[in-house]
């Protein structure tokens, strides 16, 4: 397996590349670091399990943004429900709510369907075309979702430009 | 937006111990996925749904097709079953050499059907072998000691054993002689040494059964529901006679103690309404009623239909 390239990246290298962006799909769909750290594992897991053909590592990235969001909904819907609270609050993961620039608190709270596209957005710096490639869906979808996004993720920091 | 940002979690420390798991994935070996069964399970269950229709299908023929097999004890069928094998041996040709062997021909292949089903002649000659007083004249061959009636004449009555002798109980066999060139009447049997068995046959019944209600004890009975607190309420149940060509019988009015039925329960839950028709003289002639049980309000809570009555 260490001939395997993954769009021309060996496994190390596309993990060293790109675990920051996975790691923080995961922490910003799941609060709580035994499970976030799970879905960062199956997300690499994934891509040395499968080897798919990447086109570029922009399709790469893609890739593996679109497995971490469907690993963090996986583990979202399966095991949340059985995980008891003190564990969760043990485990939870902490965003400061002392630096007012940062709203990483504001978006977690986020509806998920929002989050997403909120963060690819400002975050990966994607267009709508390509949040539309990543999530499945329609562009012009995208470009409702990030604007509501928007509307309500000021509601919930308290921005008086709602 | 612009003032704003999510560097908390675009910044977010990545502990070293997740890295270091991502990273020895490469070393673990990748292990060939085992077999698993569940992938087929489409193909599994009919393959066992299959196997289970056969089974049970074989099961239930046997099982439906046990009257198929003739009961052994059943003389009626084993002697249609022997006529069924004599007249095949009959139909088997016969050369002219094989015509004095026909009869042992036909035992060896019979026997092993009567050692399944034993037929009349093996009977008789197990019979015969344990019961020696059974026709000793027709059963005994001519050159054995033991003379048959036609001999007798001719035998001196000299040398005929004492009947005082005869009388006493002896331990020896009565068909050995003392001296074998005496004959020994044969003793006839004073009583019939065996009863043969009868076929068993289904008692038919001689006269068809009347189906007919007895007329005294004929009661109507209803279900009108499960609530055994209708026993004791004061909820009446009235029953109309209605005959074959939908006339009222008896009282015009519908809530006469003529009409009144009255409850009953015949399991531990249902209430049933009774009506005794014959109580107020209503059966009149034969015929066709239908009984419709129905409470105060005139509201029909039953009925039980073409009951043929005779007065």
């Amino acid at each position: 397996m260490a001939d395997v390239l993954y769009a021309g990246l060996e496994f190390e290298q596309v993990v060293q590349k790109y675990f920051q962006t996975i790691a923080s799909v995961c922490v910003m769909h799941i609060q709580n670091h035994a499970d976030a750290q799970d879905c960062f594992q199956n997300t690499f897991l994934k891509l040395y399990q499968k080897s798919p053909d990447f086109n570029d590592e922009n399709h790469l990235k893609a890739w593996l943004i679109r497995v971490a969001i469907n690993e963090c909904n996986n583990c979202r819907r399966t095991y949340n429900r059985t995980v008891p609270l003190s564990q969760v609050e043990n485990n939870a993961i902490n965003f400061p709510t002392d630096d007012e620039s940062d709203i990483s608190w504001a978006l977690v709270k986020l509806d998920p369907k929002y989050r997403d596209v909120v963060y690819l957005k400002y975050c990966e710096q994607y267009n709508s075309n390509e949040i539309a490639k990543i999530i499945g869906k329609n562009p012009n979808t995208v470009r409702t979702l990030l604007k509501r996004g928007i509307e309500k993720l000021k509601s919930i920091y308290g921005g008086d430009d709602v | 937006m612009s003032e704003k940002n999510f560097n908390s979690i675009s910044k977010f420390e990545v502990p070293q111990e997740w890295l270091d798991s991502v990273l020895s994935i490469p070393s673990t070996e990748k292990s060939n996925p085992p077999v698993v069964l569940f992938k087929f399970n489409k193909i599994l269950a009919a393959v066992a749904s299959f196997v289970l229709v056969v089974s049970l299908s074989v099961f239930l023929f046997f099982m439906m097709n046990d009257d198929a097999v003739p009961p052994v004890a059943n003389t009626e069928s084993t002697a249609s079953l022997n006529g069924t094998l004599d007249a095949t041996n009959e139909k088997e040709p016969t050369k002219a050499g094989e015509t004095s062997n026909s009869d042992e021909t036909q035992s060896t292949q019979s026997s092993a059907f009567e050692t399944v089903f034993p037929t009349d002649k093996s009977e008789e000659t197990a019979l015969e072998s344990q019961k020696p007083t059974k026709k000793p004249a027709d059963s005994k061959p001519s050159n054995s000691t033991k003379p048959n009636e036609t001999q007798k004449p001719s035998k001196p009555p000299s040398t005929q054993p004492d009947p005082t002798e005869a009388s006493e109980p002896t331990d020896e066999d009565p068909w050995t002689p003392s001296n074998p060139t005496d004959p020994i009447e044969p003793i006839e049997p004073t009583e019939k040494p065996w009863e043969p068995i009868e076929p068993w046959e289904p008692i038919e019944p001689t006269a068809t059964p009347t189906v007919k209600p007895t007329v005294n004890n004929y009661n109507v009975y209803v279900h009108v529901g499960f609530n055994e607190s209708l026993l004791t309420s004061n909820k009446k149940v009235y029953c109309k006679v209605v005959d074959s060509s939908g006339r009222l019988v008896g009282d015009t009015n519908l809530y006469s103690s003529e009409h009144l039925a009255s409850y009953s329960i015949i399991s531990n839950t249902r209430v049933y309404a009774k009506y005794y028709p014959y109580q107020h003289n209503l059966i009149k002639k034969a015929d066709t009623y239908s009984f419709y049980f129905y409470n105060s309000k005139g509201e029909i809570v039953a009925r039980s239909l073409n009951h043929y009555l005779e007065p």
